[in-house]
Parts: C-alpha cells; structure tokens; sequence
C-alpha cells in the first residue's frame, strides 16, 4: 500500500513544473503604497514570464532585460493608477509590450544594428546546453512575433492558451492555432537541423 | 523531438538567462506618474468584433420585436367578434382599430355571401355594406325578409354598444337606400364556451343561438334541431305568435322607456314592428272595425299598449325607416300639445306639419288615411272605445301596440300623436292647452303607468280642448 502510494505521488517526468501565477489586483495598491514585500512578490512571481515576453519581441537578452527593469519601474511608477479589471498580467504584459515595441522603433532608426550583432545576439552564450540554445535560437529565428509570444509565454510560464489569450488580449481560437502552426515549424524547422531526442 | 521536448529546452534556455537582481531594481529611482502615458495605458476590455455584432443584431431583432408585437396587438390580434345572421351566418372579426381580421362564413349559404368580398384590412363599415349589398343581391334581404340579428362579442360593453349602433346605422342606410326597412335584433353576447360550442355544432353564431335557446326556453315543443335552420326572420315570427318578449329574451328588456326614448340608437335591442305594422296597415280597417266592436272593453288594451310606448314609437320611426325620428319623440308623453296639434292636422286633414318628421308623417298619414271615416265618430267617442281598438290588434302581432296608437289616432288623435310628436313641437303648443302643466304631468305619468282613469281625463281635457 505504501509503495503503491508513493508510486502514485511521484510526479510526471514528462509534465513541466510551473510556479502558478496566482496576482491579486489588490497588489499594486501595496505597491503603491510603497510596500516592498508586495512588489517583490510581484517580481518574483513574473520576472521570468516578462522576460520571455520580452524576448520573444525583441529577440535580444540585452534589450529584453532593459525592457525588464523598465517595466517594473513603469509598474511602480503608475501602481497608483491602476484600475482592476480583473486582468493585472494583461498590464504587465501591455507594458512591457509598450516598451519593447519602442525599443525596436528605435533601433530601425538608429539602424546601428547590424546583421552580424543580431547574430551575436542568438548567440545565448549564457545557456550551456547546446540543444537548448539551439532550440531557443530557432524558435526566435523561424517564428513570427504571435508565434514566438504564444510559445515562449507557454513555454516560461505555465500559461494555458485561455490565459495566454486574455494576456495578450487574442482570440483563444487565434492563440490555439498559432501555437500549433508555430510548434509544427520549429520541429520541421529543428528535424532539417537532424536535432533529435 | 515532441512538443514537451521543444518547451523544456526552451524553458531551461530563459532561465538560464541572468536575472536582474531585485535589490538593485529595488534601489532604482522611479517617477510616480501623475496619469497614465501610452506605456501604461490599460487598454479597455474589447469585445470581439463577432460580439459587438451579436449584441447589435440582438438589440436590432428586440427594437424590431417590440414594433412587431405592437403592430401585431394593434392589428393582428381580434378585439371584436361581430356575427350577422339572417339566415346566413356571417362571423367578422375585428381589431382595435375596428377593421376587419378575419371574414367567416359560418354556414353553407353564407359561403356564397362572402365569396369576393375583399374584406382585409377594410374598414367594419365597408365590409358590412358589402355584405348587406351580398345578401340583397343574393335574396336574403328583400322588402319582406328585413330580419337581421347582430351579435357582438367585446370586452369593453360600451365599445361594444357603440359599434352596435354604429353598424345599425350603417345597415339601416345600406337597407334604406334599397328600399328595404330593416328590422334589427341587437345583442351584446358574453363568451360561453357551451354555447360556442353549441354553434359551431349547428354551423350558426353564437348570437343566433343565445336567441334559439333563450326562445327554447319559453317553448318546450321545438328543439335545437328545429329551430337553427330557420332564418332570423322566421324566429322572430315564431318568437311573435308564442308571445315572447325579444328584449328580455337578448338580455335587454330592462331598459326604461325613457332610455329608449332618449337613445333608441344607443338600444342594444331595436326591432323594428315596421314590417309588422306594414300587415296590420293593410288590416288597419279591419282592426278598427272590430275595435268598434269590441267597444268598451278596449280599456285594458289601452293600458297594455300604452306601456309600449316605445314600441309604438318604433314602430312608427321604423315605417319611415328613420331611428333618430325615434330618438327625437319622447313617446312615452301624452303631451296635450301634441294632442292639439294633431287634431288642427286632422282637422286640416293634412298628414304632416313642417315640424314634423318624416315617420310622424308617414304615420299622421296612415292613420288619417286608415280612419277617415273613424275620425269623427271617434273624436265624438270616448277614448275608451280606442283603446279597445288596441286590444283587438293585439290579436294580430306583439308589435300590435304600434297599430294600436294608429287606431287610437285615428280616433281621437290623442295617443298616436304623443307618439310621434316630438318635444319642441309639444312644447310650441303649451300656451295653447287649458290644462296646467302639473295636470299634464300627472296625466304622463298615468299614462306611463297606463292608468285607465288618467287616460280618460286626457281625452276629456282634449275633448274640452
């Protein structure tokens, strides 16, 4: 009995483990408020979602952590006025849209950026597994912006497609097929790379 | 490599990424915003576009409900159920607005009355016109078929007497111009479903058979079956032979005289005795002859056809096919005045002064031209020995107090004229009477009351007169 419930409580191997994103709106009162506990929590529970939101835009680890950092500072600069309406992911994730979305306006402008920098850019050197980089190199290279938001944001965060949806303010129906149409390029796209399991 | 594969390793690349301390995020200056910038900005929940567009078509299909159901209630849904029987059964149904829903023909002759008549959306009036004009030109109606019973069914009583009279008028001017004095039977009829039952069994309206019952009721020899081929015309003759009170039997004999006097139009019940009198004209010397036999003892019949004033004063309107002469006679009064002016016209041996109207005339003129020679025996005689006249003519019809009057015009003048003289004429003769006013109120209010004695006191004030 005891072995079949310990067979029992192992977990799925193939199952991701996700920290739930469970944020009260309540929250940025607090933070408005000055209270750092509150923020904390808040950046703790979301910093990695962002992130790969992001990234998924910019495709950039070095402007992904600007927009990052902007976007917490925006988010306590303007707590105060913000009005619940039932989706406080929705405005984290339109912030750092916002941001991100600037970000690459001015760097077309500025056009400083070269082909070989955006290379270097999906380099991830930082990330030691090379299938892992490569994967994350081919998801930001094939994919289009909705894919590779859906994708990353399924992927980092746990989100399901619904919330994903409600997140980025998308059809659910849009959100499903973009996740499929992204997922089924990225394995034809990583099966002509001969990565396999 | 599966979908599960490909986001595990996406996962471990981000999170290999370095994260950006809270500390020094923490430690970071921030501007508190006075309002939200475009960076900020919380975007308003948006409803999908299929959402916008349900919730539009919806609010469309409401609006376009709410018009519908109201003009559907205004003119789709019956208010007035209208049945004519003569001896075609004809239903119309009406709405608010008083046109006409729906056309029934609720037996086989009635199917050839309303073949072709367009009657949607058309006015009531039109529709019955073009009924009337149906049922003359099919046989139905004619000079001596002029029975019509006209039935209505309606919440509201008083829309209901209206729209009686309304069509009464309608007929009567339809009928007239025909040449055809109509004699019309009005009925206000609750719903019971029994007797919609009964009727749709028996293929007539639901008017025709309260009659047939309310007739069945007084004579246990007939039965439904007997009874419901006949026409309106032969009911009522039935009706006549066995004595039975019409007005009692449609539920509006209760009516007082003066009612009836004031407002024949307004009567839910007019039957006209016209066609009735139209025989007893012809035995109106007759009549008179064996009134003289009878004699004296016409004084109960004097009282009996007295207490129908109003029948008489029907009777008289209805042979010159004019209700408002009806309205216009206070009938119920023996007014001396009327008395008076009756005797000079008698006297003159002209049927009709310019005041009068038309029935007073047709009357004036039937009974000087059925009593010429009784006008002087009778002007010698008492008035008793007319009344008795009355009551030998009832012998002939329960409308006989219409050729009662006539008889007792042709005797003394006195009681015909009251009938059909009208107030303002009686009244430009008041300085004329050697009665007072208080005597000829007494003698109304005998005469109403058909006392024998007041009777005779006003033909002996007449006499003295």
């Amino acid at each position: 009995m005891i072995l079949f419930c310990s067979v029992m409580d192992q977990p799925d191997p193939t199952k991701h483990k996700y920290k739930e994103i469970k944020i009260e709106e309540s929250i940025f009162k607090k933070i408005a408020e000055n209270d750092m506990a509150a923020f904390e929590k808040l950046y703790h529970l979301t910093e990695r979602s962002v992130y790969a939101y992001a990234l998924s835009i910019l495709k950039n680890h070095e402007d992904a952590m600007d927009v990052l950092q902007e976007t917490y500072l925006k988010i306590r600069g303007a707590a105060h006025l913000y009005k619940p309406m039932g989706k406080p992911m929705a405005w984290i994730f339109t912030i750092a849209r916002n941001l991100a979305m600037s970000k690459l306006r001015l760097r077309n402008k500025t056009e400083n950026m070269q082909v070989e920098d955006m290379e270097n850019d999906l380099s991830f050197s930082y990330v030691s597994d090379n299938e892992d980089k490569l994967i994350l190199q081919a998801a930001l290279s094939i994919l289009n912006i909705e894919e590779r938001e859906i994708i990353l944001l399924h992927a980092i965060s746990g989100f399901k497609h619904r919330e994903i949806a409600n997140s980025l303010g998308l059809p659910l129906a849009t959100v499903l097929s973009k996740y499929q149409r992204g997922l089924g390029k990225l394995r034809k796209h990583l099966k002509e790379l001969g990565v396999q399991e | 490599m599966n979908r599960i594969q490909i986001e595990k390793s996406i996962n471990r690349a981000v999170n290999a990424a370095p994260q950006l301390s809270f500390d020094e995020l923490a430690n970071l200056p921030y501007v508190k915003m006075a309002e939200h910038d475009f960076i900020t900005k919380q975007e308003e929940i948006k409803f999908p576009a299929h959402i916008k567009q349900i919730a539009f078509a919806t609010a469309c299909c409401f609006l376009v409900m709410i018009f519908v159901s109201g003009w559907f209630v205004q003119n789709r849904v019956s208010d007035s159920t209208i049945t004519m029987d003569v001896n075609p059964s004809i239903e119309i149904v009406t709405n608010k607005k008083d046109k006409v829903i729906s056309l029934i023909a609720l037996n086989e002759d009635a199917r050839d009355i309303t073949r072709g008549i367009d009657y949607k959306d058309a006015k009531l009036k039109d529709t019955v016109n073009a009924l009337i004009s149906s049922l003359i030109s099919n046989g139905y109606l004619a000079s001596d078929k002029r029975s019509i019973l006209l039935s209505i069914k309606n919440k509201d009583s008083k829309k209901a007497d209206a729209i009686l009279s309304s069509l009464d008028e309608t007929i009567k001017e339809s009928l007239v111009s025909q040449n055809i004095t109509p004699a019309i039977l009005k009925q206000v009829i609750p719903k019971e479903k029994e007797n919609i039952e009964l009727a749709k069994k028996y293929h007539i309206s639901e008017g025709k058979m309260k009659l047939i019952q309310g007739i069945l009721a007084s004579l246990d020899q007939y039965t439904l079956d007997m009874l419901t081929p006949m026409s309106i015309e032969a009911l009522v003759e039935l009706a006549e032979e066995n004595s039975i009170d019409l007005r009692n039997l449609l539920g509006y004999g209760v009516e007082t005289d003066d009612d009836e006097n004031n407002g024949n139009e307004d009567q839910p019940y007019e039957e006209d005795n016209a066609h009735y009198e139209e025989d007893s004209d012809e035995d109106k010397d007759e009549s008179e002859s064996d009134a003289e036999e009878k004699g004296e003892d016409s004084h109960q019949s004097e009282n009996s056809s007295i207490e129908n004033n109003d029948d008489q004063d029907e009777d008289d309107d209805q042979d010159s096919g004019n209700d408002d002469d009806g309205d216009k006679n206070n009938s119920n009064e023996y007014d001396e005045e009327t008395l008076n002016q009756n005797n000079q016209e008698d006297n003159k041996e002209e049927p009709s002064s310019n005041v009068r109207n038309e029935s007073n005339e047709d009357n004036n003129e039937d009974s000087n031209s059925n009593t010429d020679t009784d006008n002087n025996e009778d002007s010698n005689s008492n008035t008793d020995t007319d009344n008795s006249e009355d009551g030998d003519n009832n012998e002939d019809s329960m409308y006989d107090s219409g050729e009662n009057t006539e008889s007792n015009n042709d005797g003394d003048n006195d009681i015909f004229v009251d009938y059909n003289s009208e107030d303002e004429d009686n009244n430009d003769y008041i300085d004329t009477r050697n009665q007072s006013e208080e005597d000829r109120n007494d003698n109304n209010d005998d005469n109403l009351t058909g006392d024998n004695e007041d009777d005779d006191g006003n033909v002996s004030g007449n006499e003295d007169n």
